[in-house]
């Protein structure tokens, strides 16, 4: 399965403005914390040296929160379409 | 693309505000070459975690720095050992779902003969994930503190039979 080894992080927070309405999400010491649909997702990395203008974090995290917080794979997939292949197991 | 159904064992010393804990995980978590010199783990028990690298050892300790680093993040923020103590348990209780689904697929698929276990010689029952899933989170003063804290990683393959 092709998939992007990283994803910049600025792509993911859209993506779960779009797809995961009314999600909550906090930075803590090391990573993103996102809280959605009754569950929490606390590993998202923050990027390089702990900055978000650090762009690139690890694909296979962006698709475990996917997973966790159980948004939609079409919507995930529409809006990081480079994993579009992960989330859809197409 | 092979899927791995493991158990793992992680833990160690955590400094909080105030206070000195002794953490030990011991969860479920599910390995998948998800393409040529990619490697995934994904947080089962815990959820809400992942690793991954060009092989399997880097993708193992990517996942295992992480966990550490999640732990972490909640000793900064806790304000007490028992707050501490609720994040570490409801953490490591929350279940990645879709990822539980396919190491239960995988574990089917081990039993099967379908997956190459080399490199994962041990096993445990893949029916005791409630047993299996352990967490456990002691406060420490630094006068009990003694060398049996100090635990090695390890992953089992998740099957048994």
């Amino acid at each position: 399965m092709k998939v992007p080894r990283q994803v910049p992080l600025a792509d993911v927070l859209a993506m779960l403005d779009a797809c995961a309405p009314g999600h909550s999400r906090r930075a803590s010491v090391h990573h993103v914390v996102v809280t959605w649909n009754g569950r929490t997702y606390p590993g998202l990395p923050l990027g390089k040296h702990g900055r978000r203008d650090q762009n690139d974090i690890g694909s296979s995290q962006v698709r475990s929160m996917v997973r966790h917080l159980e948004i939609p794979a079409e919507c995930a997939a529409k809006h990081l379409p480079s994993m579009a292949q992960a989330f859809l197991g197409k | 693309m092979n899927v791995y159904p493991l158990f793992f064992n992680h833990g160690g010393l955590v400094a909080g505000r105030g206070f000195l804990a002794h953490v030990r995980i011991q969860g479920r978590c599910l390995l998948e070459e998800t393409d040529e010199a990619f490697v995934s783990f994904f947080g089962v028990n815990p959820g809400g975690v992942a690793g991954q690298g060009s092989t399997q050892d880097e993708a193992r300790r990517d996942f295992l720095e992480h966990l550490r680093l999640v732990v972490f993040d909640f000793a900064s923020e806790a304000l007490s050992f028992e707050h501490f103590k609720e994040l570490v348990e409801a953490f490591v209780a929350e279940t990645n779902r879709p990822s539980e689904a396919q190491w239960l697929e995988a574990v089917a698929a081990v039993r099967a003969g379908e997956v190459d276990r080399s490199g994962y010689s041990r096993t445990l029952p893949a029916e005791q994930p409630s047993a299996a899933i352990v967490v456990r989170v002691r406060e420490s003063s630094p006068a009990a503190i003694a060398p049996d804290m100090n635990q090695q990683d390890d992953m089992r393959v998740a099957a048994c039979g």
